[in-house]
């Protein structure tokens, strides 16, 4: 049975980031390019058994909301609101004149407001019950990520959340881009936003065995596809598309930034966090999306990898890379500089995939510096690759083995 | 201005982002822009900032800071 195809073309029209890496796009891809690792000691992680992470330093609420109004708000929230703004401004849309029946917003995340989560629960059990903040469940909710974009842009179309832990950015886009297909909008507002460097995340992620252990050398210890890596750095980011289809975005005459050619998701159905040995799945999701995008294996020019610098994903999807894609494409991990962003991952990296097309440029993989031996992939390192791009792919890989894989093309 | 008005009134000008000319002019905390789930949140601030005892629904957005500040001297908190 051949899979059926949608070759219904997607504009990208508008891109938006705050991250680690900067306040900004400008300023992330510059520091994306320049291969320097964000990743740093957290005093509000002291005490933990893992106390670094990768920090949007550069976001100062009060420099983006008026008084009184960011508490109010996860950070989770803030971030996704941030980065919203830049990726509609991007595009040249207006929300005071827009139909905003017809824009949709699509956000992935893999905490939601576990912030508020964790402090709320905290005073429940410390403080007792009557001290609960009455905004906990307007604060904390996944959902909420893309509530409050709705309220703020007035965007009154179809508006939710997808939650396939670090896949959760490519599955936003690609449900968005269905939404678009199927003409329920016009616009769709897509992305990804985690805030999740919170105690109780970090210890679990610690006890899970998923973090990097390099505590004494923070800057070297996201090294994706590098032989001593030991784990990831988790980030707190968020990445935002405007999405819409191709022919509208050229009969309003929008700047078109890329394409999104195609998209393909998957589960492995193997084990809660590792992924499949043979990335039998990842290898599905990757299959999927070329298909959907009517592209060859070999017409894939650069890759931007899940590539997490943990041990199990980083050596599995280079085999799945190699065996689908041969050698030909420039390969790179962008987490060597943000970390790993859980549900904002695939987001800022979908976004950092425009800009290589844009470019013409793929960024370094921050820290490698002796290639695991099993890797026989073309992984770029050290400093920037100028090469012509045409087509790129971007993978994610979440724990529950969920996949998703989005093809771009240059605009 | 009574004390209690101006512990109010710098409450809701630093945490709730409230101007403090719009408080001198009267009007709801509704019409201030604090919602009713705000005001259960201002509800618990007040208690713990001036350590008087309140219900959970016993300001309500309805009410002006007039009312809210009479209230609470009504129920004799102290200066604290």
């Amino acid at each position: 049975m051949s899979a059926p195809t949608s070759r219904q073309e997607t504009a990208v029209t508008g891109l938006g980031l705050v991250s680690p890496a900067g306040l900004g796009v400008p300023g992330n891809w510059e520091r994306v390019l320049s291969g320097a690792p964000t990743a740093a000691t957290d005093p509000e992680l002291a005490g933990l058994p893992v106390d670094i992470s990768c920090r949007a330093a550069a976001y100062r609420a009060d420099e983006h909301f008026a008084p009184g109004q960011a508490w109010k708000l996860d950070r989770v929230s803030q971030l996704a609101l941030v980065a919203a703004r830049e990726a509609v401004a991007d595009a040249g849309l207006d929300p005071a004149t827009w139909d905003g029946a017809r824009v949709g917003v699509v956000l992935g995340t893999s905490m939601g407001g576990m912030g508020t989560l964790e402090a709320e629960h905290r005073r429940t059990l410390e403080e007792g019950p009557a001290w609960i903040s009455p905004l906990v469940w307007v604060m904390a909710p996944v959902n909420m990520i893309a509530a409050y974009l709705a309220i703020e842009l007035g965007a009154r179309g179809p508006n939710l959340v997808t939650a396939t832990a670090c896949a959760s950015g490519p599955t936003a886009i690609g449900t968005a881009r269905q939404l678009l297909a199927s003409g329920a909008c016009d616009v769709v507002i897509a992305g990804g936003a985690d805030a999740p460097v919170t105690p109780m995340t970090m210890a679990g992620l610690a006890q899970m065995g998923a973090l990097s252990r390099r505590v004494d050398d923070p800057a070297a210890a996201s090294r994706p596809f590098d032989t001593a890596r030991d784990g990831m750095v988790v980030a707190e980011a968020a990445g935002v598309v405007v999405l819409e289809r191709l022919e509208d975005a050229r009969a309003r005459r929008a700047r078109v930034r890329a394409r999104v050619l195609g998209y393909g998701a998957s589960a492995d159905a193997h084990h809660p966090s590792a992924p499949h040995p043979e990335g039998e799945g990842a290898e599905r999701a990757l299959r999927a999306a070329l298909a959907d995008a009517g592209v060859g294996p070999g017409e894939v020019d650069h890759v931007n990898a899940h590539g997490s610098s943990t041990p199990l994903n980083d050596v599995t999807e280079a085999r799945v890379l190699r065996r689908v894609l041969g050698e030909r494409a420039a390969v790179t991990s962008t987490k060597g500089v943000t970390g790993h962003a859980l549900g904002a991952a695939g987001a800022i990296e979908t976004v950092y995939t425009v800009l290589a097309l844009e470019d013409g440029l793929v960024p370094p993989t921050a820290n490698l510096e002796s290639l695991d031996h099993r890797i026989e992939i073309d992984v770029v390192a050290k400093e920037a690759r100028k090469a012509p791009l045409e087509v790129a792919v971007s993978n994610s890989f979440g724990f529950g083995g969920q996949n998703g894989v989005l093809v771009l093309g240059r605009g | 201005m009574s004390k209690i008005t101006e512990d109010l009134t710098a409450i809701l000008t630093s945490r709730y982002g409230v101007p403090a000319a719009r408080i001198e002019t009267g009007g709801t905390l509704n019409e201030l822009g604090i919602d009713s789930l705000v005001t259960v949140e201002l509800t618990l601030t007040l208690q713990k900032a001036l350590g008087v005892p309140l219900a959970p629904d016993e300001i309500t957005s309805a009410h002006t800071v007039a009312e809210i500040v009479e209230l609470i001297e009504s129920k004799g908190a102290a200066v604290k």
